[in-house]
C-alpha cells in the first residue's frame, strides 16, 4: 500500500505540474521595449519543472522499494471500518455545514451538526447538548458581540 | 513628564485589559495580532495616545505568545508567528508535558520579547539602516533562505519537504499577479481573484487534518484532551531556560534582526531561528520530537520580533509587518509623525513606547500564567467533543477573516491534504510557509530580473546575497560538508 501510496503521489505531481504548465501557456507574455522579461507563467513554470523532476523521484523511489507484504484491503472493507466512516462523515458534515447554516442560521445549524456529530463520535447525548449550547454561546458572544462579525440568520432570522 | 505616568489607571487598566484581550484573540486559530490590533485602534482613538500605544503593544506580545497554546495542545497554530511552535511544542504535549512546554514558551517569550526591546532601545538606527541596505536580490534569498530551512529542518525527508514548499509557492500564484494584473490560475471564478489566504490554509492544514486524524481512533476519542497531571510550574521551567540561555539570546538576537526587515515578520522569524538551533543544538536528531530547545527557540525569536519591527516603522516610518503598518496610521491619527524626527518632537511618547514594552513583558508572564490555565481548563473535556469543537472552531475562525464561506471551503481542502500528506508522511509546515513567503520570492525575482534586463547575475555577486546563498547551502549541505572534512583531517593524520 505504502509503496501504491507513493507511485500514485509522483503521478500526481507529474499531472498537477502538466496542468500547470499548459494553463500558464496561455497567460501574455511580458514584453518591455521589444525585449520579453519574466512574465506571469514564469515563476509558476520554473516550480512545474522542480514538481516534474520530484514526481520522477518519487515514482523511481516508489518501484525501487519494497512493497509491503500484507495485500491491499478490499475498497469495501475499508468502508466498513468505523474510523474511516467517521472521517468521511465529518468531511460530509463539514461540507454541508455552511448551506445548513445558511438555511437554518448559525445557532440552529450549529446546533444540529455539532450534536450529530459529538453523538456519532460516542459523546453521549447530555454531554452533546450541553458543549454544543456552551459554543454556541462561547462563538456567538464573540464573533458577534465583540468582534461584529455577522453569523447567518437563516430562514427562520434566529439571533441571540 | 516621567515615564512612571504609564501607571496611571487610564493607561494602566486599558493596557492589562487589552493584554488579557491578547491571549483569547492569539488563541483562537483564525484570529491573529493584526486582527486584535485591527480591533483596538477605533476603540483607542479618544484615548491618551500613550494609553492607544500601550494597548497595541500589550495585544501583540500577548496575541503573539497565545498562538502557542493551541499549537502546543492541539496542533493548530493560533497565529501565523505560532506555526514553528507546532513541532516540539505538540511533541511534548503528547507526551504529557504541554504545560511544560508552554510554561517554558510563556518564560522565553517575555524573555525574547525583552531582549526585541532593548535592541529596538539600543540600536534601531543602525539595524534600520542596514535592513534598508537590502535590495529586491536580497529579499529574493532571504524568501528562499526561510523555506529552504523548513524544508531541511522538519521532520521527515528533505525531498518531501521541498516538494511540500514548491507546492506551497504555487498555491501562492493564485490570483492576480501584481506586476501585469493578469488572473491566474483563478477560472473565472472572482474568488480566488485575490489569492488563497494563507490563515484558512493553515487551520486546515494543521487543525482539520488533526481532527481527522484523530476521529479514526476509538481508543482515544474518549480520554480527555489532555490527561497529564503537570501543571504550570515556573520552578521546573526555570533550571531549563537557565540551561537554554544561549539558545533564548541567539533566537532573540535573529528574531529582533529578521523583525527590523520590513515584510519578515515574527512568522519568518520564528522558523529561522528553529532552524538555527537545530543545525547548532548538540541534540539536533532531538528537534521535532519534543525537545525543548525546539519549544524556546522559536518563541524566543517570534516576541522578540515584535520590538525588531517596531524598529523601521519607528525610525523611517517604514512598517515592518503588518501590525506596524496598523501602528503607523494608528500613530498619524493620534498627531504623531513616525520617522526620524519623532525622537526629538515626540521624545516623551517614544521613552512611554519603550518603557510599556518592556514592563509588558513582566505582565505578559501573569496574563500568560492565567491563559494558560483557562485553556487547560477547557481541554480537560473529553477528545471527542473538543474534536468538534475544534472543527466548528476551525469554520467559524476562517469564516470571520474576510466574512467568507469561500474561506471555509478552502480551508476544508486543505485539511483534506494534510490528512493526506500526514499518511504519505510529507510535512507541513514548508507548504504554509510557502505561501506565506510566495509573493515575497516571486515579485523580488521577477522585479530584480526586469530591473536587470532579465540578467541573473547580480542576485549572485551582491555581497549580502552572496552570505545568504553561502547559508542556504550550508543548510542543505553543511552536514555533509562538515563530514567531508572530518573525513580528509582524520585522512591526513593517519597518513601523517
Amino acid at each position: 500500500m505504502r509503496r501504491d501510496g507513493n507511485l500514485i503521489f509522483g503521478v500526481a505531481l507529474i499531472s498537477i505540474a502538466i496542468l500547470v504548465m499548459v494553463e500558464a501557456s496561455f497567460f501574455p507574455k511580458f514584453v518591455v521595449s521589444g525585449k520579453r522579461l519574466p512574465g506571469p507563467a514564469f515563476f509558476p513554470t520554473i516550480l512545474s519543472i522542480i514538481l516534474i523532476i520530484s514526481g520522477f523521484y518519487e515514482i523511481i523511489m516508489a518501484l525501487l522499494g519494497k512493497r509491503f507484504s500484507k495485500p491491499p484491503r478490499p475498497f469495501l472493507d475499508y468502508l466498513k471500518d468505523w474510523g474511516i466512516q467517521n472521517v468521511l462523515i465529518l468531511l460530509f458534515m463539514l461540507i454541508i455545514y455552511v448551506p445548513v447554516i445558511k438555511l437554518l442560521g448559525f445557532i440552529l445549524g450549529t446546533f444540529i451538526i455539532s450534536l450529530l456529530l459529538m453523538v456519532r463520535l460516542k459523546a453521549g447525548w447530555i454531554r452533546s447538548v450541553i458543549v454544543s449550547i456552551a459554543l454556541i454561546i462561547v462563538i456567538v458572544l464573540l464573533f458577534e458581540k465583540v468582534f461584529k462579525i455577522p453569523l447567518p440568520e437563516g430562514v427562520f432570522g434566529i439571533k441571540f | 513628564m516621567s515615564i512612571l505616568k504609564v501607571f496611571e489607571p487610564k493607561i494602566l487598566i486599558p493596557w492589562i485589559l487589552a493584554m488579557g484581550f491578547g491571549i483569547f484573540v492569539g488563541g483562537i486559530p483564525g484570529l491573529t495580532a493584526t486582527m486584535a490590533v485591527a480591533l483596538i485602534v477605533p476603540i483607542s482613538y479618544y484615548m491618551d495616545p500613550l494609553a492607544g500605544l500601550a494597548m497595541i503593544l500589550g495585544v501583540t506580545f500577548t496575541a503573539i505568545f497565545a498562538g502557542d497554546i493551541p499549537a502546543t495542545y492541539l496542533r493548530i497554530p493560533g497565529t501565523p508567528a505560532s506555526g514553528a511552535a507546532v513541532l516540539d511544542g505538540y511533541e511534548m504535549s503528547k507526551k504529557g508535558k504541554g504545560a511544560l512546554a508552554l510554561t517554558l514558551d510563556l518564560i522565553c517569550s517575555a524573555i525574547g520579547g525583552f531582549i526585541g526591546v532593548l535592541l529596538l532601545i539600543l540600536v534601531a538606527p543602525f539595524l534600520a539602516e542596514f535592513a534598508l541596505r537590502f535590495t529586491n536580490f536580497e529579499y529574493f534569498w532571504l524568501g528562499v533562505f526561510g523555506l529552504s530551512m523548513s524544508a531541511v529542518l522538519t521532520r521527515g525527508n528533505t525531498i518531501r519537504g521541498i516538494i511540500s514548499a514548491v507546492l506551497g509557492l504555487l498555491i501562492s500564484t493564485i490570483g492576480i499577479d501584481i506586476t501585469t494584473g493578469y488572473p491566474r490560475f483563478t477560472f473565472g471564478n472572482v474568488e480566488l481573484m485575490g489569492g488563497i489566504s494563507f490563515i484558512p490554509a493553515m487551520i486546515g492544514l494543521f487543525g482539520i487534518s488533526e481532527v481527522l486524524k484523530h476521529v479514526r481512533d476509538r481508543r482515544h476519542l474518549m480520554a480527555p484532551s489532555i490527561s497529564e497531571k503537570m501543571s504550570v510550574s515556573f520552578k521546573k521551567a526555570f533550571p531549563i531556560v537557565w540551561k537554554n540561555k544561549w539558545t533564548i539570546l541567539k533566537s532573540a538576537l535573529i528574531g529582533t534582526f529578521v523583525g527590523a526587515l520590513p515584510g519578515a515578520g515574527a512568522d519568518i522569524a520564528a522558523w529561522v531561528a528553529y532552524g538555527v538551533a537545530k543545525k547548532t543544538s548538540k541534540n539536533s536528531e532531538e528537534f521535532g520530537k519534543g525537545c525543548e530547545e525546539g519549544v524556546i527557540a522559536p518563541t524566543s525569536a517570534n516576541n522578540a520580533a515584535l520590538g525588531g519591527t517596531w524598529i523601521p516603522a519607528l525610525v523611517f516610518g517604514v512598517p515592518g509587518d503588518t501590525v506596524t503598518a496598523i501602528v503607523l496610521g494608528a500613530m498619524l491619527m493620534y498627531g504623531l509623525k513616525p520617522g526620524p524626527l519623532i525622537f526629538q518632537q515626540s521624545r516623551h511618547i517614544v521613552e512611554g513606547i519603550f518603557f510599556i514594552a518592556l514592563i509588558s513583558q513582566l505582565f505578559l508572564l501573569l496574563i500568560g500564567y492565567f491563559g494558560i490555565k483557562a485553556y487547560k481548563g477547557v481541554l480537560r473535556l473529553p477528545r471527542n467533543a473538543v474534536l468538534i469543537m475544534v472543527a466548528i472552531f476551525s469554520i467559524i475562525g476562517s469564516y470571520a477573516i474576510r466574512n467568507s464561506f469561500f474561506d471555509v471551503y478552502v480551508m476544508i481542502a486543505f485539511g483534506i491534504i494534510g490528512f493526506i500528506f500526514e499518511l504519505l508522511k510529507v510535512p507541513l509546515p514548508p507548504m504554509i510557509l510557502g505561501i506565506i513567503l510566495g509573493p515575497m520570492i516571486e515579485d523580488n525575482l521577477r522585479v530584480g530580473l526586469i530591473k536587470t534586463g532579465g540578467n541573473f547575475i547580480p542576485f549572485l555577486t551582491r555581497p549580502i546575497s552572496a552570505v545568504l546563498i553561502t547559508l542556504i547551502i550550508l543548510i542543505f549541505f553543511g552536514g555533509n560538508i562538515l563530514r567531508l572534512i572530518g573525513r580528509i583531517l582524520r585522512g591526513g593524520r593517519r597518513n601523517g
